[in-house]
């Protein structure tokens, strides 16, 4: 479970399970979130959007059970949507409507004041950095600007938790980049809990320091990014002073298979079918490779799992 | 602080818990408030309106001037029966009118529900403390405030105006019934036309279809309840033409006379609860779909 167990968690599922008809969508599926930005990483159709319409109240659990914020859904529905901002992924927009009415009207429909919602839209608008356009119809907006208002009319309420449910998609890269600069803002200076939805990797590795990965409806893996991405013992990344192509001959004498790198570095493997204490041994054999080499090492390290590789092996897995 | 230069921060204003569906149907009004051809339908109609009013003006003048009006040659006025205030003329008034409303109605209720399910607007919503009743509530009292304030509202209006210029008590005791009449018929106009209108835009993805589709049941309906009527030599069945059953009960509410009231006035209005409930029932099945899909 995602939390050490010591707050109340905002999201707690205990063995939800939804389905459309025959079709499973979510398989009891259990974990608690507190708070921070968490990562929802599935493949498609692996149950993330199913998820979050689950935690809204769109889709009902057949089995299992759903709160937020301590309250049970859909019971609590109305007073638990008070505190949720939701991003969908689908394009959203008011052609006709400019884009503070249409967030005055979005501030109205959760209750505020027409003042208060005018003030919010425009307080919205601003930190979403979108400028005099917002008094232009939405039918002109382009695709960024319309995901801009979208995540503008989930925070015109200032709730305690956002799903953003594909946040980037349609963006171009600078889009991209800005997007997730101020989703990383909203669950960092701003003390948001943010549940982000994607299947782009680099999109959650940017924002979350958590991830929930999902696949065919099951959740199966969960934790802490840098604990999924553990460094490896069985890959090292090394680059010595000098006389490289005499020590990749040692190290190719020793058995080890290298790769060279990008800027000067080798990535130093045990040959295949090397045994634990082939593997075990791996650093004081590169060493033993360079002294032979008459060389000195100046960068040495283990290789980090990716998160990638984390995911593919969940995935696999799953 | 200039409002341009402010940013996101904690609110802490207060939030408003009922009448969420009020500001569904502010908004759904507003919206229409800015479209030119809605702007232009509704002058239209206000024009119509502006006739009546004229010839109440001019009844006014007749009486306290009959016998200039006699002098002058113009004495045949009194004869006319469409320059008479009586309940006949308000009976007329909401029969043309009719036509103008439902053409609004049209134009205002095809795309209410239908854009925003085109649009991605329903997750948005029902994100937000909003419930489908809401929704559907706010709806509804938008299209039906809109056709009232274009029937019912000018009705009561030229009962006012027409009691006011005769200041007159009895004329009031006598004519009072006028009142709730048009309002029972301009209800019996608008309000199955404005449901109609919008469980075809709940059923339907494009405004335009939507509207056809309201047009082709209403002539579609009236085509077959002629065409039985006439085939079969029994005015009851013309109860199958909502048009004509709305007529129907207009007649009974002013207790005018005509064809049309050789059918049962028990069918036709058990014709119209028929029509109104399911429509009803439509939009409410589509709208809560769209909150609780499964």
């Amino acid at each position: 479970m995602i939390g050490t167990g010591r707050r109340m968690a905002l999201i707690e599922l205990e063995d939800v399970r939804v389905a459309y008809g025959d079709l499973v969508a979510l398989d009891g599926v259990s974990c608690a979130i507190e708070g921070g930005a968490v990562g929802l990483l599935g493949p498609n159709g692996a149950g993330k959007s199913t998820l979050i319409r689950t935690l809204l109240g769109f889709n009902r659990a057949s089995s299992g059970r759903v709160s937020l914020f301590g309250k049970a859904m859909p019971r609590h529905a109305l007073e638990v949507r008070l505190g949720i901002g939701y991003m969908p992924e689908r394009e959203v927009s008011s052609p006709k409507v400019s884009a503070v009415n249409f967030l005055t009207y979005c501030g109205r429909l959760i209750g505020m004041s027409y003042l208060d919602a005018m003030e919010r839209a425009h307080e919205a608008l601003s930190y979403v950095r979108l400028g005099d356009s917002r008094y232009r119809l939405m039918e002109t907006y382009s695709t960024g600007m319309l995901q801009r208002v979208k995540l503008a009319q989930a925070l015109i309420h200032d709730p305690k938790l956002v799903l953003l449910d594909e946040p980037t998609n349609g963006l171009d890269p600078t889009g991209r980049i800005q997007m997730l600069d101020l989703i990383r803002d909203i669950a960092g200076r701003r003390g948001v809990a943010v549940l982000l939805s994607s299947h782009l990797l680099p999109d959650v590795q940017h924002v979350c320091d958590r991830v929930i990965m999902i696949n065919n409806g099951r959740i199966v893996q969960e934790g802490r990014i840098d604990e999924l991405t553990t460094p490896r013992d069985d890959l090292f990344e090394v680059r010595v002073r000098d006389r490289e192509a005499v020590f990749c001959a040692a190290l190719d004498r020793a058995g080890m298979v290298w790769k060279a790198e990008r800027g000067g570095n080798l990535i130093v493997s045990p040959g295949n079918g090397a045994g634990t204490s082939e593997i075990s041994n791996l650093k004081s054999q590169i060493s033993e490779a360079a002294r032979a080499a008459g060389t000195h090492i100046r960068h040495f390290r283990p290789v980090r799992r990716s998160l990638e590789e984390a995911f593919m092996d969940a995935v696999g897995r799953g | 602080m200039p409002i341009y230069s402010q940013t996101y921060r904690t609110y802490d204003g207060t939030l408003r818990r009922h009448f969420r569906w009020w500001t569904v149907a502010e908004q759904e009004l507003r919206l229409l408030a800015r479209a030119r051809i809605f702007k232009g339908l509704v002058l239209i109609a206000l024009l119509h309106c502006l006739f009546y009013v004229l010839i109440i003006l001019l009844n006014e003048v007749y009486r306290s001037n009959q016998e200039l009006f006699r002098q002058s040659g113009l004495g045949f006025l009194t004869q006319v029966r469409e320059f008479m205030v009586d309940e006949r003329l308000f009976y007329m008034f909401l029969r043309f009118q009719s036509g103008l409303a439902f053409l609004i109605l049209i134009y205002a209720g095809s795309g209410a529900i239908s854009n925003d399910f085109v649009n991605n607007l329903m997750e948005v919503y029902f994100a937000k403390p909003l419930t489908w009743i809401d929704y559907t509530l706010g709806k509804c009292c938008a299209l039906v405030l809109l056709g009232l304030s274009l029937t019912a509202l000018p009705a009561v209006l030229f009962l006012a105006l027409h009691n006011a210029l005769l200041a007159d008590l009895d004329q009031l005791a006598a004519n009072w019934w006028w009142g709730p009449a048009s309002v029972g018929f301009a209800s019996a106009i608008v309000v199955p036309a404005a449901l109609c209108v919008l469980a075809a835009s709940a059923l339907s993805r494009s405004q335009r279809y939507a509207a056809i589709a309201v047009f082709m049941v209403v002539i579609a309906s009236s085509t077959m309840g002629v065409l039985l009527a006439q085939m079969l030599r029994d005015p009851q069945y013309l109860i199958v033409s909502v048009p004509m059953v709305v007529n129907r009960i207009g007649l009974a509410c002013f207790r005018q006379r005509g064809y049309l009231t050789r059918i049962d006035l028990g069918l036709s209005l058990g014709m119209l609860v028929l029509v109104c409930v399911t429509a009803f029932w439509i939009i409410c099945r589509a709208v809560r779909r769209a909150e609780v899909a499964a």
